[in-house]
């Protein structure tokens, strides 16, 4: 018996330098964010305590904190994935909107079955619909070469207003005054890790997700693939590899991985489909991706400090008089700092490797 | 003898690299100079300099003996210095004449437009371009257009006038008559600044040289006095041989029969028309022809990249057919001409990229997960066998040079012991000893019994290497050679440029081929 091969979990040794940029960015965002604060007569050390002593500080605070890094971890997955294939998939929110409902309607019709085989079968609902979701512009774009980022955004919306309807008349609850569907039943909820919090199976959904991307992505022939043609969709043809087939497998992956995300929401907070269950979290899932460079690791760190900006921010309102927009504009002011950070990269690129029209290697040389 | 142009210890870097190196020539006056030197060594940088394009570090250029001070290519042109680049300045919806006014307007505003148009005149004629001039230029041919730009530039007063690279879009009846034209020039007092790499154009067409290498100037010599040998010497820095593995083997069976291939675009363009060939083992058939001609839509079709919309083509009797991936497996290699875009991912590792068309086949993968130490194995192996010089197989391809660009996409499309290579413009672009070592590989491959159809527009590999060449123009093989140190070159850059028209001018020109 010997020990399963786990080295595809390092980051590439090149890549360090590349992942160390958007540290730095991150933290001069909090430095020149902490420099704004005292003119508005706001103490930017108390601030920063509050935020981060109420994110990770105390178990309701931590549980708010993983409840919204969950969900959004796994929708970054799904994106890190679909980008490998040269596809930005920015219809996550509206995959994991149609994964609760998914889920909603899976948990309605397997409940009475065992708590592992509800779980498991909700899931699939989830992963199902949200699959079903992202088809839509898959197919476009491999048959008809319909832009897909217009379609996905089109599609949000057909989202947002298709659960909004559904849980106002069809599914909506008939006991409860509000729109919403009904409690699904317990046996299809994820078992609680602690009692009372939002920390629960999913956190282990996403762990497993995300070992599970990245081995996809660096160790299979399917991975191999994606990689190839994310890479040069030519040379895929060239090579004799299905591109049309692997954008549109790997992007209807993307859509089920959304729709675990929704099918968390669902299964592990709330219980029941709302309109507002996806949180915006197919949004907070694109921007943790772009943060974290699309390094499936980084992803864990960038989503729970995302989270937390999110979670302390709100509490910063009432403790330290901060407007929920000055958080918001901490959370704005990282995404900035950390994306031109890719600019900084390549031009510290450019100092050490000379000019990119003019190659510095004597080229051709045999001897 | 005096020296019109004098530029001395020119000095310019883009970051850390050293484009041009204290480099001082002196060129001189009605002489046909030749900048010589390989991919990269600085040659066009020192020539934009002169033409105020890139701003110089330091040093100083002198023209007819007085310091000038050149900061844009305006300042350049009122120096009496013009340059022709390999994409040219033209706006192709004007107009030969509009466009050849344009130029003299960006000199002067105060001009006599009937004397101007007598003068155009003259000078197309000249050119052998009389009846052209109110044709617009994007209907032109590229030789054609050249010739624009050579007039417009003379006639912006032109006294030193720069060629990059200008024969790499021509056949050789086209060079020839273009340096037949060059040289009336210099006798009108112009002096010509000639950038190439090739040896031999320098040899035949040049007085003076100046040979760079790595952003120095190495060598500055009379061209009668010297030899590709000794050229070849100071522009790569070691000896370089000049000989091709002997072709040994006599072509046997017949192997690949092309039969009646034709592409029709919908809009029912035809791009190939019924093309027939036959390649027999161990033979190399040469597809000679200016680029363009339906070369890449052939290479793609028999490689099941594309699909042909007529035809058929079989491989040891045994039709070819079912896309690129079965075709592969069947013994068709094919090293496309584009390599960073098509042949390899170049985003990807070196190792990825050898294993591009074997990944998903054992040893290199089982069950659909990837085998890491064979798939290293393979790379290592393939990399030392072709001498990538690389420090490891894990970084990107985008990091090599040419030349080693293309050992990988000869690596991996080799090692599958083909039966049949298609092959197009393996060398375009690389540097004498790469290009030396991609000839001898496919030589050996043909020793070996490969088919081999190489596609190439440089008619010298074509002639080097081939068995027999086939001609291809406007999507139609015109016609097919034995090649044989004595062939008939004229009559191959006749078929090359569909025949007629192009004597015509030859005749009108007074070249002798």
């Amino acid at each position: 018996m010997s020990f399963p091969r786990l080295n595809f979990l390092t980051i590439d040794r090149d890549n360090i330098t590349k992942s160390l940029f958007p540290v730095v960015g991150l933290l001069l965002s909090f430095i020149v964010c902490g420099a704004i604060l005292p003119f508005f007569n706001i103490n930017p050390f108390s601030t920063y305590a509050s935020i981060f002593g109420r994110a990770f500080g105390t178990m309701n605070g931590l549980s708010e904190t993983i409840g919204a890094a969950v969900p959004s971890v796994i929708v970054a997955i799904g994106i890190v994935f679909v980008i490998r294939v040269g596809i930005f998939n920015l219809g996550a929110e509206g995959q994991v909107m149609f994964g609760a409902l998914g889920a909603q309607i899976a948990a309605v019709a397997f409940g009475s079955a065992p708590a592992p085989v509800a779980i498991l079968l909700t899931l699939l609902g989830g992963m199902a619909f949200g699959a079903f979701w992202a088809f839509i512009p898959a197919i476009l774009r491999v048959t008809l070469k319909v832009n897909e980022i217009v379609v996905c955004i089109m599609l949000n919306q057909v989202a947002i207003y298709a659960i909004g309807f559904l849980v106002r008349k069809p599914l909506k609850d008939p006991n409860d005054f509000n729109a919403q569907a009904v409690i699904i039943p317990e046996n299809a909820w994820m078992p609680q890790f602690i009692e009372n919090t939002k920390i629960h199976f999913g956190l282990a959904i996403a762990l497993a997700l995300i070992v599970f991307i990245a081995w996809v992505i660096k160790r299979t022939v399917f991975g191999f693939r994606v990689n190839v043609v994310g890479a040069s969709e030519r040379t895929a043809v060239y090579a004799g590899i299905p591109a049309w087939r692997t954008i549109l497998l790997t992007f209807v992956i993307g859509g089920a991985i959304s729709g675990i995300a929704g099918a968390n929401e669902v299964m592990g907070i709330a219980h029941r489909l709302q309109a507002t269950v996806s949180g915006n979290y197919g949004w907070t899932g694109i921007t943790v991706a772009m943060i974290a460079k699309n390094n499936p690791f980084m992803l864990i760190i960038v989503s729970v400090l995302y989270s937390a900006l999110q979670v302390g921010g709100l509490v910063i309102q009432i403790t330290q008089h901060v407007p929920m927009e000055l958080a918001n504009i901490v959370q704005a002011m990282t995404v900035l700092f950390v994306l031109s950070s890719d600019f900084l990269y390549g031009k510290y690129r450019q100092r050490i490797d000379g000019h990119a029209g003019q190659s510095a290697k004597p080229k051709g040389e045999l001897v | 003898m005096s020296n019109i142009l004098e530029l001395r210890n020119i000095s310019k870097s883009f970051g850390t690299v050293r484009a041009n190196d204290a480099i001082s020539m002196s060129v001189a006056k009605g002489h046909t100079h030749a900048l010589l030197g390989e991919n990269g060594s600085g040659k066009t940088t020192l020539m934009n300099i002169l033409f105020g394009l890139v701003k110089r570090d330091a040093g100083e250029i002198f023209i007819g003996g007085e310091v000038a001070e050149i900061d844009s290519p305006l300042d350049a042109i009122r120096r009496g210095v013009g340059m022709i680049h390999q994409e040219f300045m033209l706006i192709p919806e004007l107009t030969v004449a509009e466009n050849i006014l344009v130029g003299v307007l960006e000199k002067e505003k105060n001009i006599d437009i009937k004397a101007e148009r007598k003068r155009e005149e003259e000078l197309a004629a000249e050119f052998g371009l009389a009846d052209k001039l109110n044709v617009a230029v994007c209907r032109l041919s590229v030789g054609e257009q050249q010739k624009v730009e050579i007039i417009k530039t003379f006639r912006q007063g032109a006294k030193i006038i720069v060629l990059d690279e200008p024969t790499s879009m021509l056949t050789p009846q086209e060079s020839d008559y273009l340096f037949e034209l060059l040289n009336n020039l210099t006798i009108a007092g112009a002096t010509i600044i000639l950038i190439t790499h090739k040896l031999e154009e320098v040899l035949r067409y040049s007085d003076d040289v100046t040979v760079l290498r790595q952003g120095k100037a190495i060598a500055s010599l009379e061209s009668k006095n010297t030899d590709k040998y000794e050229l070849a010497e100071k522009m790569t820095g070691r000896e370089i041989l000049f000989e091709l593995k002997e072709k040994n083997t006599k072509p046997r069976a017949k192997r690949v029969s092309i039969n009646r291939l034709s592409l029709t675009t919908r809009s029912g363009r035809h791009i190939l028309k019924d093309v027939t060939l036959d390649i027999r083992e161990g033979e190399i058939l040469g597809i000679a022809g200016v680029d363009g001609n339906g070369q890449n839509e052939l290479a793609e079709i028999l490689a099941g990249v594309r699909k042909a919309t007529g035809g058929s083509y079989e491989i040891d009797g045994v039709p070819a057919d079912g896309g690129a991936r079965k075709l592969s497996e069947s013994g068709v290699s094919y090293i496309p001409g584009e390599r960073i875009d098509v042949g390899c991912a170049s985003s990807l590792a070196i190792a990825s990229n050898l294993i591009l068309k074997n990944y998903d086949m054992a040893p290199h993968s089982k069950h659909g997960i990837l085998n890491e130490g064979a798939i290293k194995k393979t790379s290592d192996k393939l990399v030392s066998e072709y001498q990538v010089k690389t420090p490891s197989t894990g970084i990107p391809v985008s990091s090599l040079s040419g030349g080693n660009y293309q050992k990988i996409i000869l690596a991996r499309e080799l090692s599958s012991n083909p039966r049949f290579l298609i092959s197009v413009q393996p060398t375009r672009g690389l540097d004498i000893g790469a290009v030396e070592y991609v000839q001898n590989r496919l030589l050996e491959a043909r020793e070996s019994g490969v088919s081999i159809l190489l596609i190439s527009t440089e008619l010298d590999e074509i002639l080097a290497l081939s068995d027999r060449i086939a001609v291809l123009g406007s999507g139609q093989i015109v016609g097919i050679l034995e090649n044989s140190p004595n062939i008939n070159i004229a009559e191959i850059g006749l078929m090359m440029t569909g025949g007629v028209q192009h004597l015509e001018r030859i005749e009108a020109g007074g070249t002798s081929i």
